[in-house]
């Protein structure tokens, strides 16, 4: 049994570590932090590091929401983001009959395949503006661990949160999908995108696409979102 | 997740299966509603033992309810919880989305609070903040993109409606979760940012106890509570 000032101090430990999780997102940390109440820890690729992920107990989430009609805070582009995860989940999660993380790298190219498959027509110009402003949304948010100097992807830890009912939906999704071209990947592949930059910077963004556009795409996104192909 | 959850499930066990499903929906919507919702809207709320036995989920997490306008709630980081987390230095959002934000808050409500058309003590307005207002020397249109896009992703500024002048921006529903001790630290620092030699911010340096004006304290302080909600 711990003492009454142990508990204490370990109430405040888990609320602090809740708080930074809260406002940061999942946490890459040292495999040697003491585990946290309620945060699932999932090993990185690498094995060198865990995230902490929160969970919530059955009957806490956003499907409240639902029935309030009060809606979350808003993703931009919703519909193009919720595309480009499920393409990145069937790049990334390769063997189905397991778990979803960690999965395994996949790369621009492939993305860009299955996005021009799934639109049943060749690639358009605006289409890389339109899956690297996702890319960069689902980085930000933990769904997706997105290296833009490598043009690499993983699925991101909060995918550790998928229930074997959502992997079991998301297997069917997979198959409906266009099958990804083989990846190709850099010479030196570099797994893990740096962890102390978790946005993407405008060095990066610069390297690969015209990043203004990106952003002229997003500011417009109120009315990107009215004229969204409805097709899902 | 289906299984036990060992933070959350000892303050749980004990209710009816009624209790705590409507201690878990007012949890998830104060948590995750983008706005405050209504106390008439939900039983968590609505009846003080539950609402209770929310707020003691909350302090779990190193959050608390916040009453808002008297009829609403949403939920924020505890004073003690933000206090800590300060110290330890501990900075979520990057220095230029600091700034953005601030430029936001600066235009959008400490500027309409000084002249009287602004009242209260809410970090909500719906005067814009224009593009030409967050021009800057210190930062580059293509970092100002990507904060805006940030900041907006994170809910802490948002597009406002009118788009007259090219896209405008107004503080974001974040900013409501911000605790009254929060709000007034945020006021308080702006004010020690803005004007520091004025006799206002001698007053707020004597409450504090800090008796020299640290230019570096109000601009660090000031946009940690931007991050804190």
């Amino acid at each position: 049994m711990s003492t009454p000032s142990e508990a204490v101090e370990r109430r405040l430990y888990n609320a602090l570590w809740w708080a930074k999780v809260q406002s940061a997102g999942a946490l890459e940390v040292s495999p040697d932090t003491p585990a946290v109440a309620g945060l699932t820890r999932a090993a990185s690729p690498s094995g060198s590091t865990v995230w902490l992920v929160p969970t919530m107990p059955s009957g806490a989430g956003h499907a409240v929401l639902d029935e309030l009609g009060t809606p979350p805070v808003a993703v931009e582009q919703p519909n193009e983001t919720a595309r480009v995860l499920a393409i990145c989940v069937a790049c990334c999660w390769t063997d189905r009959s397991g778990p979803a993380w960690p999965g395994s790298t996949g790369t621009l190219a492939q993305v860009r395949a299955v996005y021009a498959g799934m639109r049943g027509r060749a690639e358009q110009s605006s289409d890389l503006t339109l899956i690297i402003g996702s890319l960069r949304r689902l980085h930000a948010t933990n769904w997706l661990l997105w290296n833009e100097k490598a043009g690499e992807v993983r699925l991101g830890p909060r995918v550790i949160t998928w229930t074997p009912t959502d992997q079991s939906t998301l297997r069917d999704l997979c198959r409906h999908l266009p099958e990804p071209p083989p990846p190709v990947l850099a010479a030196s592949p570099d797994p893990e995108p740096t962890p102390d930059d978790p946005l993407p910077g405008p060095d990066s963004a610069a390297t690969d696409v015209d990043s203004a556009d990106v952003d002229s795409a997003d500011a417009d996104s109120a009315d990107g979102r009215r004229t969204e192909v409805s097709d899902d | 997740m289906t299984e036990q959850h060992v933070l959350f499930d000892p303050l749980l066990q004990d209710l009816s299966d009624r209790s705590r499903d409507e201690v878990l929906a007012a949890f998830s919507a104060v948590q995750y509603a983008a706005h405050p919702v209504a106390e008439v809207q939900l039983a968590g709320l609505r009846d003080v033992t539950l609402r209770r036995h929310v707020q003691k989920m909350l302090k779990l997490i190193g959050r608390t309810l916040v009453h808002v306008d008297g009829t609403h709630w949403t939920a924020g980081y505890a004073d003690d919880i933000a206090a800590a987390l300060t110290a330890q230095g501990w900075q979520p959002l990057s220095v230029v989305d600091r700034a953005v934000l601030v430029l936001v808050l600066i235009h959008s409500v400490a500027i309409p609070r000084s002249e009287g058309i602004l009242t209260g003590d809410s970090w909500k307005s719906a005067r814009p903040t224009t593009v030409d207002e967050l021009r800057t020397t210190r930062i580059s249109g293509e970092e100002r993109r990507l904060a805006l896009q940030r900041l907006r992703a994170a809910g802490l500024i948002q597009l406002s409606g009118d788009h007259s002048g090219g896209p405008s921006y107004i503080p974001g529903p974040q900013l409501q979760r911000l605790t009254p001790a929060a709000r007034r630290r945020l006021q308080d620092q702006l004010i020690l940012a803005a004007a520091p030699a004025s006799p206002i911010a001698e007053a707020i340096r004597a409450r504090n106890g800090t008796t020299t004006a640290d230019p570096d304290i109000p601009q660090d302080s000031s946009t940690e509570e931007g991050a804190a909600v």
